[in-house]
């Protein structure tokens, strides 16, 4: 029999994963003072004990002989809360009860101890053989006797107290309902960008060079064309650990709903995943990374530069407080950030990148802007990511700011950064590319670039990530502007 | 380490794609001095290896630059590639 108030064992090796852990410590000692929640299982109407039907539970229609009677219920609730129990629910086949540990140790017999709940890791195979090694985070942990879930009970009104641990979230297909502060969803994207309704980009294919293409149930709910391509250098493109392919790909569907995403996964500075993208059918190549300070490098360059010969369109974010490369050469469209704001009015974007290459003399980034939230974090537009990658640790939490109000793990980040408006562009630059080929004209990234300037809504508001005001048309915060889906289109 | 070699192109125009067949006798010309060849691409090489072989094979310190020019003593070498860039993660923007 354990002393009442021992102290709870730690499970699984938590012991060293909680060591020089603050936040996992703190979670353990307000696990050690809360009371503990116990499902109580009264006998089945037919005297059946309902735990041992795991596995064997009748189809629905065929339960009536098994569900414990009111009076069962009520008998089992009496009896908890004689024994010192708070009663939480009478429920169906159930009650639910909460008490503390040392009361739970007494009347039980059993070894408290603390579990972490296996997490999902953004890597299949860490799933699969290596789930103990990923840290558990301090929702994870939880209470329950160590020997077992299901403790039989020393009652006529009771048979088995349960320990029910805390589900694995899985992602949800759609975005966190009701957030508490000013965002802009997907589905608003494209009247802030007038997109017009019968635009959608069917067919053409865009290409997003980044981390990685986890196949969330976003893109799947929605029919929408998300294909990670596995390459020889990348061949398993799903995996995404980082977490910011799959969310910015979302941007390219807000406004080319019948685009087609083929995502790949990219390598550094190694040039393949940018050559494997510009050998595909893609017309258009959209890339949200560079390097800071304009550090360019020469094959890369000779690369992006031999891939817009070769006719496709090809796209950089400008950075995010960034002196961003490749977003300063001048043969690609450089995406800057324009913010919708809480008054309806377009500024400037405090958390993109915008200035005079220092590179290439006379030019100026960006081009054109995308929608982008402000500084410091760009918390503003939810978007679907791999659950416990580093995009969805980033931002969670449940104050905001500095936190987007989503909870860690649920599959979902709100962010942005130039690197949601370059593939915003990218979606936009498909309508007009299904435009222009209807009409058997083959548009080149120069041509695409001039169209999108020519018909940008001018932003002379605000000031960019450092501090440049948007002032004349074009400026050096923001370029052109807003790109406007529906004055391109008609350029075309 | 990981890094990318620029393949030179015959003609003047150093900023020419060079010939396929230069670049892929630059990758065997690399694999043959023990270089794991990561990628075959339109200017160059992408290979993995540790500091000493760049040193020894290419005439590089790769600590010293993100973008090297190299010295390789291998006669066939010395004529296909000319500049090394060193692998590094870009940054996400957003």
């Amino acid at each position: 029999m354990p002393e009442p108030d021992a102290p709870l064992t730690m499970t699984g090796g938590l012991n060293e994963q909680v060591k020089n852990n603050p936040a996992l410590e703190s979670r353990i000692k307000k696990l050690t003072e809360d009371d503990i929640v116990v499902t109580v299982v009264p006998p089945g109407r037919d005297g059946t004990r309902l735990q041992e039907l795991r596995g064997m539970v009748p189809s629905p229609g065929q339960t009536h002989l098994l569900k414990p009677s009111a009076k069962f219920l009520e008998n089992a609730a009496k009896r908890c809360g004689s024994l010192g129990f708070r009663v939480l629910r009478v429920g169906r086949y159930s009650v639910t009860v909460s008490g503390p540990a040392n009361l739970i140790r007494e009347l039980l017999g059993v070894e408290l101890g603390v579990f972490a709940k296996p997490r999902m890791d953004a890597v299949p195979s860490v799933r699969a053989f290596a789930g103990a090694m990923t840290q558990p985070r301090p929702s994870d942990l939880y209470v329950a006797p160590v020997q077992s879930l299901t403790v039989p009970a020393q009652a006529e009104e009771i048979h088995d107290y349960v320990f029910i641990p805390p589900p694995i979230l899985f992602e949800s297909p759609d975005p966190p309902p009701g957030l508490p502060y000013h965002h802009v969803p997907l589905d608003r994207i494209p009247q802030l960008l007038n997109v017009p309704a019968l635009a959608t980009g069917d067919g053409v294919k865009v290409a997003v060079v980044d981390t990685g293409f986890y196949k969330h149930p976003y893109y799947s709910k929605r029919g929408l064309q998300y294909k990670p391509v596995a390459t020889n250098t990348s061949p398993n493109p799903e995996n995404d650990i980082n977490g910011h392919g799959t969310a910015i790909a979302a941007n390219v569907f807000s406004t080319a709903s019948k685009g087609e995403v083929l995502g790949f996964q990219s390598s550094g500075t190694n040039p393949a995943a940018l050559e494997d993208a510009g050998d595909s059918e893609a017309d258009i190549i959209s890339c949200s990374w560079g390097w800071n300070q304009e550090q360019s490098f020469p094959v890369l360059e000779l690369t992006i530069n031999d891939i817009l010969e070769e006719g496709k369109i090809v796209l950089f974010a400008a950075g995010n407080g960034h002196f961003a490369w490749p977003g300063s050469m001048p043969g690609i469209i450089s995406v800057g950030g324009v913010f919708f704001d809480e008054n309806s009015e377009l500024q400037a974007s405090t958390f993109a990148s915008g200035f005079q290459s220092s590179l290439y003399p006379g030019r100026r980034v960006p081009d054109i802007s995308g929608l982008c939230g402000k500084g410091p974090k760009g918390i503003y537009i939810p978007l679907p990511c791999p659950p416990g990658s580093e995009m969805d640790k980033a931002n969670s939490g449940p104050v905001f700011p500095p936190g987007d109000t989503t909870v860690e793990g649920d599959g979902w980040t709100v962010a942005s950064g130039t690197s949601s408006a370059t593939p915003q562009i990218a979606g936009v630059i498909a309508l007009l590319v299904a435009k222009a080929r209807a009409k058997g004209i083959k548009l080149d990234c120069a041509r695409v670039k001039s169209i999108l300037e020519q018909s940008a809504t001018a932003v002379e508001k605000g000031r960019n990530a450092f501090g440049f005001p948007a002032t004349g048309n074009p400026n050096v915060a923001v370029g052109f502007g807003l790109v406007n889906a529906t004055a391109a289109l008609n350029l075309v | 380490m990981k890094a990318t070699l620029h393949v030179r192109p015959e003609g003047d125009d150093p900023k020419a794609r060079p010939a396929k067949d230069r670049v892929q006798k630059a990758a065997s010309a690399l694999s043959k001095e023990g270089f794991d060849v990561l990628h075959v691409g339109r200017f160059g090489v992408s290979v993995s290896s540790d500091q000493e072989k760049f040193a020894r094979v290419l005439g590089v310190d790769v600590k010293a630059g993100k973008v090297v020019q190299v010295a390789p003593q291998h006669e066939e070498l010395k004529d296909l590639v000319d500049i090394l860039q060193v692998d590094s993660e870009p940054e996400y923007f957003g």
